[in-house]
């Protein structure tokens, strides 16, 4: 593979562009889903092609194809050229990458086990139990369970002499538990994703947890409406990463900051006269793009276009401070890119897409947060997720939520939804927990761009509280 | 594209490959362009070509499926060797019965491939995108959009002797007209490129940020909404996913369980699923190769169907009714030619008709909150109108809804007498066209429960 990807950069070299990159990428997967006891399918998946991108006189190609062969190839750099030129009928100012020193290296995955040397069986075997747990619950109709495995292998080449090959493996298991009784359906769940091997499905311990999913599935069918009103809220830390996802990831994309994202998801609030001069959040809230830290389904040792992997500040003790970039777009903020240009396989073109988008851990312990709440809430894992297309408002719901009274969790609300405008709801964060409840999660299916691509991405997170907050639906 | 005569020969070659009892393969081959715009200039320009072949095989009730977008032979052999390895391992699934027999398809022709479709050019597309940023510029707005073309080639068949084959192309754009303080969105989809008017959807996108320039607050609360096509469609998505997927009905998640013959909407609406009409994107099998027929799945507010793939299907003894979105089906079969019968009044009638009112241009971002009440949330985004004393006066300030689809249907004022097609975008996997034959439609105290700024 390696004479493959360097012939097309010395072709595209030959040709003269002001830039251009080549990427082959393999993937494999594995996916067993079970449902109610019966293995509804295990599929095998494997893809691989490549993509060419050039840019010539400002304005950008790309084409690609499954068929990795020379003919092909010559085809594709072809192709890739004469869109470039169609462009160019439309094209903008002047486009200059930021500069990058040529890149060489390899990057691999730390795994103790590879999840695809481990018998079908064995992880067969590890959902049953799971499915067998949750449906001892009279009241639970339906038990889902799954496992998915990935394995990508990178070539990346480019015009500037870089030449990187990386390696990622990614596990992550689901399981679900849907109660069900006189018309009422609820459900809780449990699960996550990490860049790592078997141990993480080991780590997870699914079997453990499956006894209480389904008990707490089946209190929610019997749980109060969760009320409307302004009230505190302490949410969890796997429901946070859906709220730095959404609130804090996306719009600091400086794609949708320029425009470019406009016509499909959306622009950001978070608009160029605001770097470093906004309040985004309170002092407490510091928030970090870390593609080096290890597990997170963000972590590479170079991006799509060959910057290497970076942590940078985003929100910094409240004040926002930094965009995800790109080497075309950093320079319109006078700074170099931040490595955050990924791409959902061969057949896509790296956009700016999220690392590991990680809110750094506060000083509470969880036990003392919520002690220290005399009334309010405690939500915990995402159900649903709505926000508008510049990010700021926002309404998302939970699976579960307690009451708390007098620093005290006491009975569940079902149906638990809260929404809020993006800069008020971080300003109003008056605690975040520490590094002892901190932890990576994982985010697989982030979508973005057209054609839509699918990006897995990270979020280290923590419980933090909210003061002011409005929960139910308003009226 | 292989052509149907090579295809044949690779599902024929691939069913010999193995030893199961069954044996399915569904090929899909595809290619795809997309030039995309944004202030005023394409700024991504992409094509692509790729293939995959599903291997489903059957060993009694031991199923195992692999997928490969390889079209090299050993690549091919060593997908069905992996499907027959996982259904070894597999326990056995009691839901399976067969894989579907194969059954006469529709006779009807339907002009699914359009050759200019599939020769529109990187350059015809750059064209397109200067055609409405002319409009842009001419109007002192800065337009941002895609314009994109494919071509799919589909063939699936089994050793029951089924087989299907079809290779449809279409095309998609979307634009955003945007000011100051306002934007505007219009987006059409055809399998004739030659039908594609890009002046006239730029200019209808130009108008719309144009009259909603300066938006003003608006209260949350509830009001007469008259919803353009493209947001009356989102009801009918969120239907089509929760309400009539035969998997969910069976599990008791779907709304319409037990329900079935009862009236749940309004009766002016009737829904059917036409995989054959006119105004859709016609298409004549599912990703199991069984041919798709005209089904009513709401009749004058009655719920009357769900939709069924072979697996659903065989747990009720009945047919499939050619819904199946492929192996593995975990999601279970959905409508996809959804059409929503028109009613008598025009949408000026409609607007003029209305005292105090709000006029939505689409959503974004909907979202369900309770897949089982069929509650969901959004927000309105690119053209968000306030209607008084029978006419639009101006634009307002996004607003979010939660809502009860059923109970919004059943809060009907009017449907309009036009239908549009409302095409999905091309989305995140292989090329194929879908979408929505649906008229405008108002309803009384529609719930906008917050605002955004802008």
């Amino acid at each position: 593979m390696d004479q493959f990807v360097k012939r097309i950069a010395g072709t595209l070299r030959t040709r003269k562009v002001d830039y251009g990159d080549v990427r082959v990428v393999m993937r494999e997967s594995e996916s067993i889903v079970l449902k109610n006891g019966i293995i509804e399918a295990i599929t095998r998946y494997s893809d691989a092609g490549f993509g060419v991108r050039v840019l010539k006189d400002s304005a950008w190609g790309f084409a690609s194809s499954n068929e990795l062969k020379k003919t092909v190839a010559d085809r594709v750099v072809r192709n890739a050229l004469s869109i470039a030129r169609a462009s160019a009928l439309v094209r903008s100012n002047e486009i200059n990458l930021t500069a990058l020193p040529p890149q060489q290296g390899n990057y691999r995955t730390e795994i103790a086990t590879d999840p695809f040397t481990i018998s079908l069986n064995d992880k067969i075997e590890l959902l049953l139990l799971c499915d067998q747990a949750m449906r001892k619950e009279p009241r639970v109709k339906i038990s889902e369970a799954s496992l998915d495995f990935h394995k990508n292998t990178v070539y990346f080449a480019s015009t500037d002499g870089s030449y990187v090959i990386q390696e990622f493996i990614l596990s992550g298991g689901h399981i679900k538990a849907y109660a069900m009784d006189k018309g009422e359906m609820q459900s809780r769940s449990y699960g996550d994703y990490g860049q790592q091997g078997y141990e993480f499905i080991q780590a997870m311990d699914f079997a453990g947890h499956a006894p209480r999913v389904a008990a707490e599935a089946v209190v929610l069918l019997d749980a109060e409406q969760c009320p409307q009103m302004k009230t505190t809220v302490i949410l969890d830390g796997d429901q946070m990463v859906l709220q730095v996802h959404e609130s804090c990831g996306h719009p600091v994309e400086l794609d949708r900051v320029l425009g470019t994202e406009a016509s499909y998801a959306g622009t950001s609030f978070l608009t160029l006269d605001k770097l470093d001069k906004f309040r985004y959040g309170s002092d407490l809230v510091t928030i970090a793009a870390d593609a080096t830290v290890p597990g997170g389904l963000g972590t590479f040792g170079w991006d799509d276009e060959g910057v290497p992997g970076q942590r940078v500040h985003l929100v910094k003790n409240g004040m926002f401070v930094g965009y995800l970039s790109s080497r075309e777009t950093a320079p319109i903020i006078g700074r170099t890119s931040s490595g955050a240009m990924r791409a959902d396989g061969w057949n896509r073109i790296p956009l700016i897409r999220m690392t590991n988008i990680n809110l750094e851990p506060g000083s509470w312990k969880l036990e003392d947060m919520i002690c220290d709440t005399k009334d309010g809430l405690f939500m915990s894992t995402n159900k649903s997720w709505s926000i508008d297309d510049r990010r700021l408002n926002f309404q998302f719901g939970c699976e579960y939520a307690r009451k708390i009274e007098n620093g005290r969790l006491t009975k569940v609300y079902k149906n638990p939804t809260y929404a809020g405008i993006t800069p008020q709801f971080w300003k109003d964060c008056d605690a975040v927990a520490d590094r002892d409840s901190w932890r990576m999660h994982g985010t697989p299916n982030c979508g973005k761009g057209e054609p839509g691509q699918t990006m897995s991405v990270g979020h280290g997170t923590t419980p933090a509280r909210f003061r002011n907050l409005q929960v139910g639906i308003a009226e | 594209m292989i052509g149907k005569r090579e295809a044949r020969r690779l599902v024929n070659f691939v069913i010999r490959q193995s030893a199961a009892d069954q044996v399915e393969v569904a090929i899909l081959n595809h290619k795809q362009a997309l030039t995309r715009f944004a202030n005023n200039y394409i700024h991504q320009n992409v094509s692509e070509s790729n293939s995959s072949i599903t291997v489903r095989v059957a060993f009694g009730k031991k199923l195992g499926i692999a997928s490969t977008n390889s079209v090299e032979t050993k690549k091919i052999k060593d997908t069905v060797e992996w499907a027959e390895k996982i259904a070894h391992l597999q326990k056995e699934n009691k839901d399976f019965v067969s894989l579907p027999k194969a059954r006469p398809g529709n006779n009807r022709r339907h002009k699914l491939h359009v050759k200019r479709t599939e020769d529109f050019s990187a350059r015809a597309r750059a064209e397109a995108v200067k055609e409405i940023i002319g409009v842009a510029r001419r109007n002192g707005l800065n337009s941002f959009g895609s314009v994109s073309n494919g071509t799919a080639e589909i063939c699936v068949a089994n050793s029951l002797g089924t087989f299907a084959y079809s290779v449809c192309d279409d095309l998609y754009c979307n634009i955003v007209m945007s000011a100051s303080d306002s934007t505007g969105f219009s987006q059409t989809g055809t399998r004739d490129a030659g039908a594609a008017d890009f002046r006239g959807l730029a200019e209808k996108a130009a108008n719309k940020a144009l009259v909603s320039a300066h938006p003003v607050d608006l209260k949350p609360g509830r009001y007469t909404t008259i919803f353009e096509p493209l947001a009356a469609s989102e009801f009918l998505s969120f239907m089509a996913y929760y309400a009539f997927n035969g998997k969910m009905y069976q599990e008791g998640r779907s709304f319409l369980t037990q329900k079935l013959g009862s009236k749940i909407i309004d009766e002016r609406i009737t829904l059917i699923d036409d995989p054959y009409n006119r105004m859709g994107f016609a298409f004549p099998f599912d990703f199991e190769g069984v041919p798709k027929k005209r089904l009513v799945l709401i009749e004058k507010g009655t719920a009357k169907n769900v939709v069924y793939d072979s697996m659903t299907a065989h747990k009720e003894r009945r047919k499939s009714t050619g819904h199946s979105l492929g192996a593995p089906g975990f999601f279970g079969p959905v409508p996809l030619n959804i059409v929503m019968k028109p009613g008598r009044k025009s949408v000026d009638q409609m607007i003029r008709e209305t005292e105090r009112g709000v006029l939505v241009t689409r959503f974004h971002y909907t979202n369900v909150i309770d897949p089982h009440k069929l509650v969901f949330t959004g927000m309105t985004r690119d053209g968000t109108f306030l209607i008084e004393d029978g006419k639009i006066t101006k634009g307002v300030k996004n607003l979010r809804f939660t809502e009860n689809i059923i109970e919004v249907l059943n809060r009907l004022e009017d449907i309009s007498a036009k239908q549009e097609l409302v095409a999905d975008d091309p989305g995140y996997g292989a090329r194929f066209a879908t979408g929505t034959v649906v008229p405008a439609i108002k309803v009384r105290d529609f719930h906008f429960t917050s605002a955004t700024e802008f």
